[in-house]
């Protein structure tokens, strides 16, 4: 009797130890890297809209993702936060549209996790300039667009033009 | 002697990925540029020996019955951990290798030698077999980086070296995309273990020679 309830408890207890000193240990690692992993966040954030759409600061307006870039008290146009599904999960990223809500300024990426060297190349400059200028939505080259896709499964490049066209549907519900 | 045999194994004669096949998720996956393939290798290789330590530690007094458990708690606490420290002193590390420093939780390479090695054998040993296995995995993981950066991207250092770029070897219309694919890993790693294989097989037919000859 006396030996079955060992047999029964010890393996309990013993996981029970081992997943309670870990979670501790998480606990003080996160203590110590949640503040500067906030800071980049926030840091990436700001890059990213200031490369879109320059301002002085950015006031949400009442439809949420949606700012608006103020200059000297003024607005001077809007920037958008949409996180389209790519390869590897979501993609967020800014886009940056005019006063006129139609015109598109231009595109940043805060983060992705899109496959190394195919679908992270959406990050380079040359490509995302594409999609500055561009007006009322925007399309791939092989749907009859301007936009050309980083690769011929156009799995990325679909998300991110899906995020741009989000972003100005968004734009539109702003009053 | 048993501590040089440990860590030599790991290197060559037991290497994780050349010889007993784990870890290939990963090893395909990442395995595309040289701060990829150098970043995931130190990373495993520091969550393998501290997890090899302290399975070790614990190996008398984790039941049998748990024991998968136990382990897999333990390593997934120090993937965890790693996760947090890249994403907040290494953002561009941790951006670049995304969800793949997560998935090390899952490599077999952390468990296999948790069960294979760890749970059996001293702190001491267990340490050592870490570090052995780790850059046996960082060494070929640098490998197999180098070749498909070079012929993939037809660049070197790429994420580290020249601001980030690498430095062009050869002129961008030359590299075959294909080479970054899985497929192309697949290509390497298959290229590269025949390769240790008939070094290996030389080796032993070249001794086998002198000592009939003796």
């Amino acid at each position: 009797m006396d030996k079955k309830k060992s047999g029964l408890f010890k393996p309990v207890i013993v996981l029970g130890l081992i997943s309670l000193i870990t979670a501790g240990a998480l606990g003080c690692v996160n203590s110590v890297t949640q503040k500067p992993i906030a800071e980049l966040t926030e840091h990436s954030r700001d890059n990213a809209m200031r490369e879109v759409l320059p301002a002085d600061s950015y006031v949400e307006t009442s439809v949420s993702g949606v700012y608006s870039a103020v200059v000297g008290g003024e607005s001077v146009g809007y920037v958008v936060e949409t996180a389209p599904n790519g390869f590897g999960g979501a993609i967020n990223l800014v886009t940056g549209i005019d006063v006129d809500k139609i015109t598109v300024t231009g595109v940043a990426i805060i983060s992705m996790t899109e496959t190394a060297n195919l679908g992270t190349n959406a990050d380079k400059p040359e490509w995302r300039a594409q999609f500055a200028g561009l007006s009322q939505s925007a399309a791939l080259s092989k749907d009859g667009g301007t936009i050309d896709a980083l690769t011929g499964a156009t799995i990325t490049s679909r998300a991110i033009v899906d995020g741009v066209n989000g972003a100005l549907r968004l734009v539109g519900e702003v009053s | 002697m048993t501590v040089k045999k440990t860590f030599l194994q790991g290197l060559l004669a037991n290497n994780p990925v050349l010889v007993q096949l784990l870890g290939m998720c990963s090893t395909m996956a990442i395995s595309t540029s040289l701060f990829n393939g150098v970043g995931m290798g130190v990373s495993v290789l520091i969550i393998l020996t501290c997890s090899n330590v302290v399975i070790a530690l614990l190996r008398k007094i984790i039941p049998s019955k748990v024991r998968i458990a136990c382990f897999i708690v333990v390593i997934t606490g120090f993937v965890t951990m790693v996760d947090l420290i890249l994403k907040a002193f290494v953002p561009a590390l941790s951006s670049s290798l995304g969800v793949f420093i997560p998935l090390i939780a899952v490599n077999c390479i952390i468990l296999g030698r948790a069960e294979a090695f760890a749970a059996k054998n001293t702190v001491l040993l267990s340490a050592v077999d870490g570090v052995g296995q780790g850059l046996g995995y960082t060494l070929v993981l640098t490998l197999i980086s180098v070749v498909r950066e070079f012929l993939g991207n037809g660049t070197f250092g790429g994420g580290i070296l020249n601001g980030g770029e690498g430095f062009r070897l050869l002129p961008s219309e030359y590299p075959a995309l294909l080479v970054v694919l899985p497929f192309g890993g697949f290509l390497a790693l298959g290229s590269l273990i025949a390769l240790v294989q008939y070094i290996q097989k030389r080796k032993t037919r070249n001794n086998g020679g002198e000592a009939i000859a003796k």
